[in-house]
C-alpha cells in the first residue's frame, strides 16, 4: 500500500468521525481532529491535511447548495428552494444564497457536482450559441 | 433585413426554455494539454466535456476521486478553479458526402477557409468494428495504379495493407498515388455511366506531419484533380498531442460513413507511429503505467480497434468496403520494432520499402521478399492474374541469383536468361511519382514481358520502351486495352490483338 493510498484511507476514517447523526459535518468535532493532529503529529501530516480537506471540502458539497439568483434575497424563494431540494436527495440540506446580477433573472443553484439551472443568462447564452 | 429578423425569431421559438441539470467539476491540475478534475461524477468514459471559452475536452482517466481529460484545443486561457461541464454527447465528428474536397481538423471542423460544412450528418468517433456476421471476403480490386504493387501484392477492397519503411523511401508517395488512380478512376467511371460503377473515396489522415509536407499533399491532389474525392484530416506536429491522437478515429468515422451507406472508401494513416508517440504522451501525462519503450499496455488495442473498423461488408448490409493504408516508419529497416511489429500482426499484409532500393533508383523501392498481401490474387482482375502470376517469384529468384552471381565468372545459359528477365522486369517495374497507370495498360505491359516483347530491348532502354508502350497504347493499342478494361479478362482474341499491337509498336520502336 502505498503512503498517499493509507492516507486517503485515513482521511475519510476522520471525515466519518466529523458528522453528526445527520451526516453534516461538525465543525467543532474538525476542531478536536486538527487539534489531536498537531498534538501527535505524525509522519505526512501535511499530505494527510490535503486529503481531510478534500474529503470534508466533497462531503459539504453533499448536503451545502449555493444558490445564485438575480434578484434580492426573499425568504420564500429560499423556503421553496430548500423545499424541492429536500424532496429531491431525501435529506436535510443547507442552502447559501448569493445575490448574482450577471444572472439577469431568475437563479442557478449548485449542490453536489450538479447545476440546476433557469436563468436569462444561461437562456441567452444558449441563444448564442445556437448562432454559431 | 427580414430574413435575419425571420431567423432569429425562428432560433428563439425552437429554443428549449426548460431548466437545465448539468454535471460539473472543477480543474484542479492543468498541464501539457490534460486537466485533472475534481468533480463530474456522472461522466462517461470518452465523454466531450465542455471548459470555459468554448474549449472542449475529452474525459479519458476515470478514477477515484478526479477525471482525467485531454484538451482539444488552446489551455492558455484556462486555470485552476475554472468550471468543466459535461456534455452527454461522445465526441462525434461530422460525416456525409459534404466532406469530400474539404481540410478538417481532429474534430472535423474545417480549416481550409472554404466555410463551414454543409452536413447535418455526425457520428462518434470511437465505434465498435464490424462483427463477423455482417463481413465478406475481400475480393474486389483496389487500383493503386503502381505496377510493382499492382502485380505483387495486390490490395483490394476492404484490405488493410500496411506500407512500412525507413524515412525518405516513398511511403507516402505510394498513398497519395493511390489516391490519385481512385480519383481517375472515379472520373472514368462516372463519364461511362456504368450504373454499376462504384467509385472509390478516399480520406488522408495526416499525424503529427509538418505543416508544410501537408500543404504539399494538398497542393499534389489539387494538381492532379483528386480533391473533390478526397477528405483530409490534419493534426500536424504543432497540434496538441489529444488532437493527434484523436484523428485517425475521426477520419475512420468519416470513412465508415461511406463503408456502412453500400458506398467503397480508402483511408491512409499517415502515420501511426507518431500516432503511438502522441499516444504515449498522453498516457504519460495521465500517469497510466507505462511498459515497452514506455507506451502503455493498451498500445496494441489502439491500433487493433482502429485497423478492425476497416472491413468489406456482404450484400445484406450494404456490400460496402473501407481499404486502409496505415503507414509506419522504421528506423534502419528495423521491421522487428515494438510499433511495426504490432501494426504488421493486425494488417492484412505489407508493403516494405528498402532504402537500398530506392537509393539506387529503383523507385517505388518495394522489397519483393518482404513484402506481402494476405489476400492475394483474389484482388486482381483476371486479366491482370493470368499475366503477373509468376512475375513475383521471377523477381524473387533474381534477387537470389544476382547475389549469387557476384562470385560467378561464367554463368549457364538459364541462369543468364533469368539474370536477364529480372533486370527488365525491375526496370520495368521503375515508375515516377505521381503518374499511375491504368490496370488495362499495365496489363498489356505486363503481357508484353511475358511473351518476350521486352527481350530485344537493352536493360537501359526499358523504361523508355514502357514509356512509348504506354503511349502507343492509349493510341493505336486503345481497342485490346478497352477490351480489357470492359471485360476484366485476356481472352484468346484480346492477346491476338495485343500481338498485332507490339508487333507493329516494335517495329516504330526500333
Amino acid at each position: 500500500m502505498t503512503f498517499s493510498s493509507k492516507h486517503k484511507r485515513l482521511a475519510k476514517s476522520l471525515l466519518h468521525l466529523s458528522l453528526n447523526e445527520e451526516g453534516h459535518i461538525v465543525e467543532s468535532k474538525i476542531e478536536e481532529i486538527l487539534s489531536s493532529l498537531r498534538s501527535s503529529n505524525p509522519t505526512g501530516l501535511k499530505s494527510l491535511l490535503r486529503y481531510f480537506y478534500t474529503e470534508v471540502r466533497r462531503h459539504e458539497y453533499t448536503y451545502h447548495a449555493v444558490a445564485e439568483i438575480g434578484c434580492k434575497d426573499d425568504p420564500s424563494i429560499t423556503n421553496s428552494i430548500v423545499k424541492r431540494l429536500e424532496s429531491n436527495i431525501g435529506k436535510n440540506i443547507k442552502l447559501t444564497v448569493i445575490e448574482n446580477p450577471q444572472i439577469i433573472s431568475g437563479c442557478r443553484i449548485r449542490l453536489k457536482d450538479d447545476v440546476y439551472e433557469d436563468s436569462l443568462q444561461s437562456r441567452l447564452q444558449k441563444l448564442e450559441k445556437s448562432f454559431h | 433585413m427580414s430574413s435575419i429578423t425571420d431567423l432569429i425569431r425562428k432560433e428563439i421559438e425552437n429554443l428549449s426554455t426548460d431548466a437545465t441539470r448539468t454535471n460539473v467539476g472543477t480543474i484542479t491540475t492543468l498541464a501539457d494539454g490534460v486537466a485533472k478534475v475534481d468533480g463530474l461524477s456522472k461522466v462517461m468514459f470518452n465523454e466531450m466535456v465542455e471548459f470555459p471559452n468554448n474549449i472542449l475536452g475529452i474525459a479519458l482517466n476515470l478514477d477515484e476521486d478526479s477525471v482525467g481529460c485531454v484538451l482539444l484545443g488552446n489551455t492558455s486561457s484556462l486555470k485552476e478553479g475554472d468550471e468543466v461541464r459535461t456534455t452527454g454527447k461522445l465526441l462525434s465528428v461530422p460525416v456525409g458526402k459534404a466532406l469530400l474536397g474539404r481540410v478538417v481538423d481532429a474534430v472535423g471542423r474545417p480549416i481550409d477557409d472554404k466555410g463551414a460544412i454543409d452536413s447535418d450528418l455526425s457520428s462518434p468517433v470511437e465505434k465498435i468494428a464490424p462483427g463477423i456476421i455482417p463481413r465478406k471476403s475481400v475480393d474486389q480490386p483496389l487500383q493503386t495504379g503502381i505496377m510493382a504493387v499492382d502485380s505483387m501484392v495486390p490490395i483490394g477492397r476492404g484490405q488493410r495493407e500496411l506500407i512500412i519503411g525507413d524515412r525518405s523511401t516513398g511511403k507516402t508517395t505510394i498513398a497519395i498515388d493511390t489516391i490519385i488512380n481512385q480519383a481517375k478512376i472515379n472520373k472514368q467511371g462516372e463519364k461511362s455511366g456504368d450504373p454499376d460503377f462504384r467509385a472509390v473515396y478516399c480520406i488522408y489522415v495526416a499525424v503529427g506531419q509538418k505543416n508544410s509536407n501537408v500543404a504539399r499533399t494538398i497542393k499534389i491532389l489539387e494538381e492532379a484533380g483528386a480533391l473533390e474525392y478526397v477528405i483530409i484530416v490534419s493534426a500536424p506536429a504543432a497540434d496538441n498531442p489529444a488532437n493527434q491522437y484523436l484523428a485517425p478515429y475521426s477520419g475512420c468515422a468519416m470513412g465508415e460513413w461511406f463503408m456502412e451507406n453500400g458506398m467503397d472508401a480508402l483511408i491512409v494513416y499517415d502515420d501511426l507511429s507518431k500516432h503511438a508517440v502522441a499516444y504515449r504522451q498522453i498516457s504519460l501525462i495521465l500517469k497510466r503505467p507505462s511498459g515497452r519503450e514506455a507506451y502503455p499496455g493498451d498500445v496494441f488495442y489502439l491500433h487493433s480497434r482502429l485497423l478492425e473498423r476497416s472491413a468489406r461488408l456482404n450484400e445484406n448490409s450494404g456490400n460496402g468496403s473501407l481499404t486502409a493504408l496505415p503507414i509506419i516508419e522504421t528506423q534502419m529497416g528495423d521491421v522487428s520494432g515494438y510499433i511495426p511489429t504490432n501494426v504488421i500482426s493486425i494488417t492484412d499484409g505489407q508493403i516494405f520499402l528498402e532504402t537500398d532500393l530506392f537509393n539506387k533508383g529503383i523507385r517505388p523501392a518495394v522489397s519483393v521478399g518482404l513484402s506481402v498481401s494476405r489476400v492475394g490474387s483474389a484482388a486482381q482482375i483476371k486479366a491482370y492474374k493470368k499475366v503477373a502470376g509468376k512475375v513475383k517469384l521471377e523477381l524473387a529468384q533474381f534477387r537470389e541469383l544476382a547475389a549469387f552471381s557476384q562470385f560467378e565468372s561464367d554463368l549457364d545459359a538459364s541462369t543468364k536468361a533469368r539474370l536477364d528477365r529480372g533486370a527488365r522486369i525491375v526496370e520495368m517495374f521503375k515508375q515516377g511519382a505521381y503518374s499511375p497507370i491504368p490496370v488495362e495498360v499495365q496489363s498489356a505491359i505486363m503481357w508484353g514481358m511475358q511473351n518476350d516483347f521486352f527481350d530485344s530491348v537493352a536493360v537501359q532502354d526499358i523504361q523508355r520502351a514502357v514509356e512509348s508502350l504506354k503511349e502507343y497504347l492509349s493510341a493505336q493499342g486503345k481497342e485490346a486495352c478497352d477490351e480489357i478494361y470492359n471485360s476484366g479478362k485476356l481472352e484468346d482474341s484480346t492477346a491476338q490483338k495485343l500481338r498485332v499491337a507490339f508487333e507493329d509498336w516494335k517495329r516504330t520502336f526500333a
